[in-house]
């Protein structure tokens, strides 16, 4: 039981580990605090669900929907921020 | 030329003196409604998502759902969210009410925020971000996902630190929580469940606090991977029981991609979460011999790997809105208990979006037991019907 | 199983009908509608065959454009899967015989779910972009 324990602890080490490397190596790829919000709205969204329409709320429902999935989904400060310029420029 | 000029100059002050005043007043009537709809800083937002469907199983079949979950959002502040979600459904012919979770959050700073209440435990991402009906790309969630067979924690009450962070081209997120914990069922009441697992356990059964939390692992700059890890320890027996010190240790692990395909024209999402749960050895009353203790590896696992395909970037505007789902899952129950046992299903759907947040599936799903010892899962009523099944549901996020 | 048959393709019937019955009208009205004014073909393009301002025209679209257009400009990027209208594929014909100040003015104003830049980017910027949109175009010919 605990070497299963330990087999799976190691293997996800391993994983985080060589995924860190592979990263560190392709440094090419554009910083995350250099997106723009029309880039986070669609790449953050649609790791749950479909990007959502911006017309479909108005700015201020924005702004309720942004904090609610800012603790739901743990995106950071910044990329709340931009979302939000985002929508409120789209919608 | 004169009386010209001063008339000229007349007219002018006139026109300000007559048209100032209005003019000024359109502009301020203007300002005021504009003032008068800008909303406050106490803002209420009601959202929350709903289904309804068809389902067909070897020995019943009958329309389903009609049932809505309201999500109230209450922003006190920037800082300051309240969100409850009940769940309004029909069960057995009455009409229930539920509550989803019902918490508080306040945003400490930009890497932290406090949440207290009852919350989706971020135990893997299933519990916490696939489950609602028009995320979740089938219509049935799975195995060791549902009430009633259930490896690893969905909601809790509790308090949980969360937060997320940009690492250069990567990113991370985390979560750290302390709950109440499943309880052991020691079998006093149902011998048949001695030494299951329940997670609804909302008045503790024991001073014992279950600490867990997830790290979340975005290496991509796209965002379009991100591994979990998850984990959660407690002691979970009845305090003054014989069971007082038994622990669970629970493990999760998670993964989730979403990339274009321009090559097949398409969208490919790949989304797998494995459970584990372990409790302490310990002896419980035999079922089958009640004056009699056994004992058993009191060990559960499930697994999911779910793939989609949506064919976005076709021609045809038909087949562009369709999605191809396809879930393996599976369920280990704890071996020599008296409601241990094997399932696996497959389940495939084909969904049609009629828009960004209306969806719907059409699928078939086949559950089997294998080991044959069939009667020992259907001990769970709730748990997911053998054989093969038909649904077809409609979901739409509000 | 007899009676669930029946049941399952009347359903069947009437949810596919919905949308198939929906298809047509929403393509002609949503997508090919959006006319510039006459006026914004009068506009001149300040950088027109200026390099430099297409390179530059292209670091903004990869910023703020490919997301739902596409790394190619083909309509296919992540974000435009659901969106109503679908982000218009930029190497089209239908794009492509615009003229440039038409593309500034969409670029400008946008329409929902097509984000106004009027704020967000300098006029430069805007005619950098519809230089790299030309330039796209020019790739896959």
């Amino acid at each position: 039981m605990y070497k299963r324990n330990l087999a799976i602890a190691v293997l996800m080490l391993a994983v985080v580990v060589g995924l860190t490397l592979l990263v560190a190596c392709s440094s090419n790829k554009p910083l995350i605090a250099e997106k723009s919000g029309a880039q986070l709205w669609g790449e953050n969204c649609v790791r749950c669900h479909n990007a959502p329409s911006p017309p479909a709320f108005n700015d201020y429902q924005w702004e309720t929907i942004a904090i609610h999935m800012r603790v739901r989904a743990s995106l950071t400060d910044e990329e709340v921020q931009k979302i939000v310029e985002f929508l409120k420029m789209a919608n | 030329m004169k009386r010209w000029g001063s008339t000229i100059v007349l007219v002018v002050l006139m026109g300000v003196l007559v048209g100032f005043p209005v003019y000024a007043q359109t502009g301020s009537t203007v300002e005021q409604e504009v003032k008068a709809l800008k909303p406050g800083l106490s803002r209420f937002l009601l959202r929350g998502y709903a289904h309804s469907g068809f389902e067909s199983y070897e020995k019943e079949n009958s329309f389903v759902g009609g049932s809505f979950n309201p999500i109230f959002l209450w922003q006190q502040s920037d800082r300051l969210l309240f969100e409850g979600e009940l769940e309004v459904a029909l069960e057995d012919g009455t009409t229930t009410l539920g509550l989803e979770y019902a918490n508080m959050s306040y945003i400490i700073n930009k890497r932290m925020i406090v949440r207290v209440g009852k919350f989706l435990i971020p135990f893997g991402i299933f519990a916490e971000r696939l489950h609602p009906r028009w995320i979740n790309r089938l219509p049935s969630n799975p195995l060791g996902f549902n009430h009633g067979e259930q490896v690893g924690p969905a909601a809790a009450l509790g308090a949980e630190i969360r937060g997320g962070a940009p690492l250069g081209t990567a990113k991370i997120n985390y979560s750290v929580y302390i709950i109440n914990g499943p309880s052991l069922n020691d079998g006093s009441e149902t011998p048949e469940a001695a030494g299951m697992l329940h997670f609804d356990n909302y008045e503790d059964n024991n001073t014992n606090k279950a600490v867990g939390g997830r790290f979340g692992f975005l290496p991509f700059s796209s965002s379009a991977l991100e591994l979990g890890v998850s984990a959660q320890y407690a002691k979970v027996g009845n305090e003054n029981s014989r069971y007082r010190d038994v622990a669970a240790r629970l493990f999760a692990l998670d993964l989730s991609l979403v990339k274009t395909v321009p090559a097949v024209r398409g969208i490919v999402d790949v989304k797998a979460q494995y459970s584990l749960t372990q409790v302490d050895d310990a002896s419980y009353i035999n079922p089958d011999k009640p004056e009699t203790m056994y004992t058993f590896k009191n060990e559960n696992a499930a697994y999911f790997i779910q793939g989609t395909f949506k064919p976005a970037f076709v021609a045809n505007t038909f087949f562009q809105k369709l999605e191809f789902a396809g879930r393996y899952s599976a369920m280990t129950l704890a071996e020599g208990a008296a409601w241990g046992g094997q399932k696996n299903q497959w389940a495939v759907s084909l969904n049609y979006w009629l828009d960004w947040r209306t969806v719907v599936k059409f699928s078939y799903q086949y559950t089997d037991a294998p080991g044959a010892e069939a009667e020992a899962v259907e001990h769970e009523e709730e748990g997911t019907p053998l054989g093969g099944a038909f649904l077809i549901h409609w979901s739409f996020g509000f | 199983m007899k009676t669930v048959i029946p049941i399952l393709i009347v359903l069947l019937a009437v949810v596919v009908w919905l949308p198939v019955m929906n298809t047509p009208v929403a393509v002609v009205a949503q997508s090919s509608q959006w006319v510039a004014p006459a006026w914004a073909d009068t506009l001149i393009n300040p950088v027109k065959n200026n390099p430099g301002a297409t390179e530059a025209g292209k670091k903004i679209f990869n910023q703020l454009c490919a997301i739902c257009h596409g790394n190619s400009g083909k309509g296919d990027g992540v974000a435009g899967m659901a969106l109503n209208p679908r982000p218009a594929n930029l190497i089209s014909k239908a794009v492509q015989k615009q003229s440039d100040g038409a593309l500034y003015w969409k670029i400008t104003t946008g329409r929902p779910p097509m984000a106004s830049y009027r704020e967000s980017l300098t006029e430069e910027q805007r005619w950098q972009v519809v230089n790299f949109i030309r330039q796209l175009a020019e790739k896959t010919k």
